[in-house]
C-alpha cells in the first residue's frame, strides 16, 4: 500500500536528497493515487493535459492552489474519514479560513518525526517548549499538532505548551518552564511563531529578564509577521532572542510550513567566525518534498536562482493534493535550499476595503 | 510617468528643518516614493510649531480658507495646468491605477473640494458658518464657536486616492493645523495639495505638514503624541489597533476601519430590458478604485424571480466588466495581486469541476473575474475586480446573510427593489450598515456623508459656549 510504503521511507535517516529518479517514482505513484481518488482533481489534471498515462516526472504534475483550501475540501480519498481537520488562520469569517482534511494521521506523524529527528533531535533528547496554544485545546492548529507530536515522540513528554486558550502568552508559567530546565541543565528546543516571540522578547525587556539556557539548546521560529501591524527585522528578533536566552543566534532554526503542506522545511543560520556576519543557510526540505519556482506571470518553472512564486510537490499531502501553488515567493539556489523573499520593497497596502485586511498592513 | 521617476513626498512648514537624510520606496519597478528619515527628523520641534503656528489660521475667516483651498481644486481640474499633470503622473504608480482611473477618480474627488461644495458643506454642517470664526448667537442666554483643535494628526494608511485630502480638508476648516501621514497608496494629492495651498496663501506654509514614512517601522513617541489635540485614522483593524496604542487615553482617535460593501440587485433591475443596464451600473461601481474603497461593492446578492435569472445575469455582468477594461482600465497588477488572480483563477477553475454549481467569468487580460456560486454564504475575495455573485430569494432575508459581516459593514448599494429600499434599509440597520445608495452613487458619497454613520466634523473641534452674564 502507497502510504505503507511513504511512511517507510519516511521513517529512513535523513542523509540528503534522494535521486530524482527515487522522488519522481513516489510521486508519480502519488499522483496516480489522486487522479484515481480525486475527481475533480481528474479532470482538472487532464484539462492541463496530464494523465497517469503521459506523465514523465514530478515536475508535470498539475499544482492546487493554496486558496482552493479555502474554497472546499481537497480529499484524495474517502471524505468521510477525515481523522483531523486542520485550518489556517485567516479572518474571523467563516468561509474564509482554509481546511487541510487529513485522512491519515500517521503519515503526517511519519512526516514530522523524521523531519524533527534529523534537524533537531539527532544527538540529543531536548526538553520541548513549545510557544502555541495546546494541540488539546487547538485542535485545528497543525502547528499545535506538530509540536504536540514532537513532544510525545521525540521530547518523551518533557515540556509543554505556553500559550493560554485565550490565545495569550502564559508569562509567569514560561519564565519558571525556562527557569527550570535552566536549574536542570537539560537542553531544550524552544519552539513558537515569529510574532509571538516579539511579544514574548517584549515582555523580557520590559520585566528586566533573561536566561541562560543549557549548552545545545536551540529557538525554532516559524511564522513571519504577513498582515501584522508591527514589523521587525529577523535579524534583530534574533538577535534579541539570543541575547535574552544566552545563546546563539547560530542556534536559532527557522521552520517554513503551511497549514496546506504537511512537512516542513528548515532553515539553519551561521555567524561566520572571522567577520561576525549573520548567513541564512537557506530553507531545506525533507528528501520527499521538492519545489520549483515558477513566472508569476506565466507559472512556468524558473532555471535556479531566478525569483518567482513557490511550488511545492510534498509525498505527505497523499490525502489531499501533493503539488500545492503557494502565494510565497522565492528563490530556489543551487544546493542551498529555498530562500524566501520577504515583504516586497513598496507593497504597502492600498485601499479601505476590507479585502485589504488580508494584505499587508502599514 | 514623471521623467526622473521619483516623487517628494513630503511638505513642511517653512521654518521647520527637513533631515538631508532622504529614505526612498519603490512603488514600482521605475518610480519611486522619496520621504524625509523618520529617526532623523525632530517630530517634537515639528510638533511644537505646528501648534505655536496655529494662531495664523485661526484669525484666518473660513471663508477665506475655503476660497483657498476651492483654488487650488480649480487648478486640479484645469487641463492647462501643471498640477493637474503632475498629480495624475504621481497618482498612477502610486496607487497602481491607470491613467483613465487616475482622471476618473480626480475628477470625482476635486468636484467636492470647489469654494462651491465647501461651503455648501459648512452651511449644511453649522447652519451659520460664521460660527467657525467667532461666537454667534444660538439661543437666548448663550453665544457659540467652533474650536477645531489646535494640532490634528491624521494617519492615512489604507486609502484610496483623494481620501486624505479630504480629511486634510476637514481639519484645515475647522482651523486646526495638520500633521499627516499619507498612506502609500495616497500619497501624491495630499502632498501636492498642501504644496498648492501654500502657494495661496503662506498661512499654510506654516500649519501644514504632510510626510510618509512607514507606520509598520517607524512609530511617533507617546511624548510626542500627547500634544496633539485629534488623531485620525485610516487603516486596517490591525494598523488603528497599533496607532491606539501609541497614543495616550487623553487623545480622542477617530477611526476608520477597512469596510466590506455589498450590492444587492433586486427581480425589478432583471428585467429583460433593463438587465443590461444594471449590469453596466453594477460593473462601473466594483470597478470604480479598481474595487478597493469601503464603497466599493465585494459581494453581490441577486434576487431570484426576475425575468432574468441570477445565474445567466452574472454573463451579461461579466460583458460589462469586459467593456470597462476598455474604458476605465485595471492599473497594472503587482506581483502579489498577480499571484492572487493565478489562485483564484485555479482555485475556482477547480472547484467548478468539482460540480459544484460554481461558475467563473474572466476578463482577457486577468484583470477582473466574476464568480457565480449557489452557496448564499456571505464571502468575499482579496484581489481587484473580482466579484462573488450570490443567489438570493428575497432582498429582505439580505439581513440575514450579512450578518456575519456585522463588525465590517457599511454601504450596502441597491438596484431595483425601489418600493421596498426603506424596509430593506431598515433591516439592514440593525446589523451595522450605515449607508444604504444606488450602484451609481456607491463610489461618489457626498462631502456631507456619514462616514461609518459619523457627522463630516465629528469629533474634531469642541463647541465654546459664551453665556449671558448679568453683571
Amino acid at each position: 500500500m502507497l502510504a505503507a510504503e511513504l511512511m517507510r521511507s519516511f521513517g529512513e535517516p535523513i542523509t540528503g536528497p534522494w535521486s530524482d529518479a527515487a522522488f519522481s517514482n513516489l510521486a508519480v505513484k502519488v499522483f496516480e493515487y489522486q487522479y484515481k481518488n480525486n475527481p475533480a482533481y481528474a479532470k482538472y489534471s487532464k484539462n492541463r493535459g496530464v494523465t497517469p498515462l503521459n506523465i514523465q516526472s514530478w515536475k508535470d504534475i498539475p499544482p492546487v492552489p493554496t486558496l482552493a483550501f479555502k474554497e472546499f475540501p481537497i480529499i484524495s480519498g474517502s471524505s468521510g474519514v477525515a481523522e483531523a481537520v486542520f485550518k489556517t488562520s485567516g479572518t474571523s469569517l467563516g468561509n474564509q479560513q482554509g481546511e487541510h482534511h487529513i485522512l491519515s494521521l500517521s503519515l503526517y506523524r511519519a512526516s514530522i518525526v523524521g523531519s524533527m529527528k534529523h534537524h533537531f533531535y539527532s544527538e540529543q533528547r531536548p526538553t520541548l517548549i513549545a510557544l502555541v496554544r495546546d494541540p488539546i485545546e487547538s485542535p485545528s492548529s497543525s502547528l499545535s499538532f506538530m509540536l504536540g507530536e514532537a513532544l510525545n515522540s521525540l521530547s518523551m513528554g518533557r515540556g509543554g505548551f505556553y500559550v493560554g486558550q485565550d490565545n495569550r502568552i502564559q508569562y509567569e508559567k514560561l519564565v519558571n518552564g525556562l527557569r527550570k530546565v535552566e536549574s536542570d541543565g537539560v537542553s531544550v528546543l524552544f519552539a513558537g511563531t515569529a510574532f509571538a516571540f516579539v511579544h514574548w522578547v517584549d515582555w523580557l525587556d520590559q520585566q528586566g529578564l533573561y536566561f541562560q539556557l543549557p549548552e545545545s539548546s536551540q529557538i525554532m521560529e516559524t511564522g513571519g509577521f504577513k498582515g501584522r501591524s508591527r514589523v521587525i527585522p529577523r535579524l534583530d528578533l534574533y538577535e534579541a532572542l539570543a541575547n535574552l536566552h544566552g545563546i546563539s543566534v547560530s542556534s536559532i532554526v527557522s521552520e517554513y510550513g503551511m497549514t496546506e503542506m504537511l512537512s516542513q522545511f528548515y532553515e539553519k543560520t551561521v555567524v561566520e567566525a572571522e567577520t561576525g556576519k549573520v548567513r541564512h543557510l537557506g530553507y531545506r526540505p525533507p528528501p520527499w518534498v521538492r519545489s520549483l519556482v515558477l513566472n508569476v506571470d506565466t507559472l512556468a518553472p524558473l532555471p535556479v536562482g531566478k525569483e518567482g512564486v513557490l511550488c511545492h510537490f510534498d509525498l505527505a499531502n497523499l490525502g489531499s493534493a501533493m503539488a500545492i501553488l503557494t502565494e510565497d515567493v522565492g528563490v530556489v539556489t543551487e544546493g542551498e535550499g529555498i530562500r524566501l523573499v520577504g515583504r516586497l520593497d513598496g507593497a504597502e497596502e492600498r485601499g479601505c476595503s476590507l479585502a485589504m485586511n488580508d494584505f499587508h498592513s502599514d | 510617468m514623471m521623467s526622473n521617476g521619483v516623487f517628494d513626498a513630503y511638505q513642511l512648514p517653512d521654518e521647520s528643518e527637513c533631515p538631508e537624510r532622504l529614505n526612498s520606496v519603490n512603488v514600482s519597478e521605475d518610480f519611486s516614493v522619496r520621504y524625509p528619515n523618520f529617526r532623523a527628523l525632530n517630530k517634537d520641534a515639528l510638533v511644537k510649531l505646528l501648534i505655536e503656528n496655529n494662531v495664523a489660521i485661526k484669525s484666518m475667516p473660513v471663508s477665506e480658507i475655503i476660497q483657498a483651498i476651492g483654488r487650488v481644486s480649480e487648478r486640479l481640474m484645469d487641463k492647462d495646468d501643471p498640477l493637474r499633470y503632475e498629480a495624475l503622473d504621481v497618482m498612477v504608480p502610486t496607487a497602481g491605477i491607470s491613467p483613465q482611473m487616475a482622471e476618473t477618480i480626480l475628477a470625482g474627488m476635486s468636484a467636492d473640494w470647489t469654494e462651491k461644495t465647501l461651503t455648501e458643506l459648512v452651511e449644511r454642517e453649522f447652519t451659520n458658518p460664521k460660527i467657525l470664526d467667532s461666537f454667534q448667537r444660538i439661543d437666548s442666554g448663550r453665544s457659540q464657536m467652533v474650536y477645531g483643535f489646535t494640532l490634528n494628526l491624521t494617519v492615512g494608511s489604507g486609502t484610496v486616492p483623494g481620501v486624505g485630502v479630504t480629511a486634510l480638508i476637514r481639519a484645515l476648516l475647522l482651523k486646526s493645523s495638520i500633521l499627516m501621514k499619507p498612506g502609500l497608496g495616497d500619497v501624491a494629492l495630499p502632498v501636492l495639495f498642501a504644496r498648492a495651498l501654500g502657494e495661496e496663501n503662506e498661512v499654510f506654509r506654516k500649519c501644514l505638514a504632510v510626510f510618509y514614512w512607514d507606520g509598520a517601522k517607524e512609530r511617533i513617541e507617546r511624548k510626542t503624541l500627547e500634544k496633539v489635540g485629534v488623531v485620525v485614522a485610516y487603516g486596517s483593524d490591525d494598523s488603528i489597533r497599533s496607532i491606539r496604542d501609541q497614543v495616550s487615553r487623553k487623545t480622542d482617535v477617530i477611526s476608520y476601519s477597512h469596510r466590506l460593501g455589498v450590492g444587492l440587485v433586486g427581480r425589478e433591475a432583471l428585467s429583460e430590458d433593463k438587465a443590461r443596464e444594471t449590469a453596466q451600473e453594477v460593473a462601473m461601481s466594483i470597478a470604480t478604485f479598481d474595487q478597493r474603497g469601503c464603497v466599493s461593492p465585494q459581494v453581490l446578492y441577486v434576487e431570484q424571480g426576475g425575468q432574468v435569472a441570477p445565474e445567466d445575469w452574472v454573463q451579461v455582468l461579466a460583458s460589462g466588466m469586459e467593456e470597462l477594461e476598455e474604458q476605465l482600465p485595471a492599473g497594472v497588477l503587482s506581483q502579489e495581486e498577480t499571484i492572487g488572480v493565478q489562485q483564484i483563477h485555479a482555485a475556482i477553475g477547480l472547484k467548478q469541476l468539482g460540480g459544484t454549481g460554481v461558475q467563473i467569468y474572466k476578463g482577457t487580460r486577468k484583470s477582473w473575474a466574476v464568480i457565480f456560486e449557489p452557496e448564499i454564504a456571505l464571502k468575499w475575495s482579496d484581489c481587484r475586480r473580482v466579484i462573488y455573485v450570490k443567489p438570493i430569494t428575497d432582498l429582505m432575508t439580505a439581513k440575514t446573510v450579512l450578518a456575519p459581516g456585522e463588525d465590517y459593514l457599511q454601504t450596502v448599494a441597491i438596484a431595483g427593489a425601489s418600493s421596498r429600499k426603506e424596509d430593506i434599509a431598515t433591516s439592514l440597520t440593525q446589523i451595522g450598515v450605515t449607508r444604504v445608495t444606488s450602484f451609481q452613487q456607491a463610489p461618489w458619497p457626498k462631502p456631507w456623508w456619514h462616514h461609518d454613520g459619523r457627522s463630516v466634523f465629528q469629533g474634531l473641534f469642541e463647541l465654546i459656549d459664551l453665556e449671558d452674564v448679568v453683571d
